[in-house]
């Protein structure tokens, strides 16, 4: 994504030419630790309201502040009740600001680019013009802060949208078919497990783009049976994505 | 526990009748699975696509919804049921529970449960790749039902 590549590109060398200053005792003497720290959480920040993420980019905000009490003459600040206030601020504006769908069978507030960068659905007339999928075409899933299993009967899968949030979904994929190639998988997952379960004949490009999270593969994989194309998509934050093959 | 079997003329009620010192939970599980025979005698058809399938509920791993519809699992395949979660919860054998709002287990095929901190259990079944959650609701009930497995595994 070309926003935030840019956003950490800057941070990053920011923590750089300050690390450097500090070694060649350049300058005011810094509490470094503090100083890149506090520049790491504000770009987990920016970058999750990029996403529209509210809830994940309001909580270092709160770390941030307990960073800098002193100098802020917040010395007597309580660290609990303030991440309750601001994770309380986050829900809100996540329920204030968050686009609305133009098609009242997609739940997922976000549409994706080929690339697998997010943007808004509201955004690109021809993402919405995508979106209108049927029943047995499209499947959603949401989870947040719980642990589920969903297992896919569609005769016709297009797209499968899979929201997750502080929780963790094993999705199985062994009992549908695919009618598109190649198949969409769309992640949006933070802080969250997600284990996609997955016949072997699939051949999956994995074009997420991931912070601090990783994707990783189980089972093995054949190449005997007609071939399904899918295309594994979206966005991770601090999660894990585990594609089991059965 | 000693048994004995009456043959009765045809126009008599077939009764069972357990004589026993306390009610204990094996003889409660015991008579809850006479009284479930009538009923388990009940055919439930299977579909899918246009096919329909007779299949034994021995081979059902667990019935789990999904939106509007039933599904029953078996090892390796999925079939739809024509009835609510509810109305099987009430017509089946006593080996099957109840794990979540959304699911009905056999307790015949679970081969592992994986309890998690926050109470949800992960429950795995033999021979097949297929895993289903057990809220922290129903979590008691599955344990028990377990405990009695050995009731039903020879019937």
């Amino acid at each position: 994504m070309k926003t935030s590549r840019i956003l950490w590109s800057l941070l990053l060398l920011g923590c750089g030419v300050l690390l450097l200053l500090h070694a060649l005792n350049i300058g005011q003497t810094y509490d470094l630790t503090r100083i890149i720290a506090s520049v790491l959480l504000l770009g987990i920040s920016i970058s999750s309201f990029l996403h529209r993420q509210y809830f994940i980019g309001t909580l270092p905000l709160a770390v941030i502040l307990y960073l800098w009490r002193v100098p802020l003459g917040l010395e007597d600040m309580n660290i609990v009740l303030v991440i309750v206030a601001i994770a309380i601020l986050g829900i809100g504006l996540s329920a204030l600001l968050r686009p609305r769908s133009r098609h009242r069978h997609v739940k997922i507030h976000h549409d994706f680019r080929s690339n697998g960068e997010i943007i808004d659905a509201g955004q690109d007339d021809a993402a919405a013009d995508d979106a209108v999928l049927g029943e047995d075409e499209q499947v959603n899933i949401n989870c947040s802060f719980g642990e589920e299993t969903k297992y896919i009967h569609a005769r016709q899968l297009k797209r499968v949208n899979v929201g997750c949030s502080f929780g963790g979904t094993k999705i199985f994929f062994d009992q549908c078919q695919v009618a598109a190639d190649p198949l969409q998988i769309n992640l949006s997952v933070a802080f969250s497990g997600v284990e996609l379960v997955v016949p072997r004949n699939w051949a999956i490009q994995d074009k997420v783009s991931s912070f601090a999270s990783s994707v990783s593969e189980e089972g093995l994989i054949s190449r005997d049976d007609e071939i399904v194309n899918v295309r594994l998509q979206g966005s991770l934050s601090f999660s894990g994505v585990k594609i089991r093959y059965v | 526990m000693h048994v004995r079997l009456e043959i009765v003329d045809k126009n008599q009620p077939e009764t069972a009748v357990i004589r026993c010192h306390e009610l204990t939970p094996e003889i409660e599980a015991m008579a809850n699975l006479i009284r479930r025979q009538d009923v388990s005698r009940q055919p439930i058809v299977f579909y899918k696509g246009d096919e329909h399938y007779y299949l034994s509920l021995r081979e059902i791993l667990f019935f789990e919804t999904d939106d509007d519809h039933v599904y029953a699992h078996s090892a390796a395949d999925a079939f739809e049921v024509k009835a609510r979660l509810y109305e099987l919860e009430a017509a089946l054998p006593g080996y099957f529970v109840r794990v979540s709002r959304s699911a009905i287990a056999s307790i015949l095929h679970i081969y592992s449960i994986q309890k998690s901190l926050t109470g949800v259990s992960l429950v795995a079944f033999r021979q097949s790749h297929k895993e289903i959650y057990c809220s922290r609701m129903y979590g008691r009930e599955l344990f028990r039902k377990m405990n009695e497995r050995f009731i039903y595994e020879n019937i």
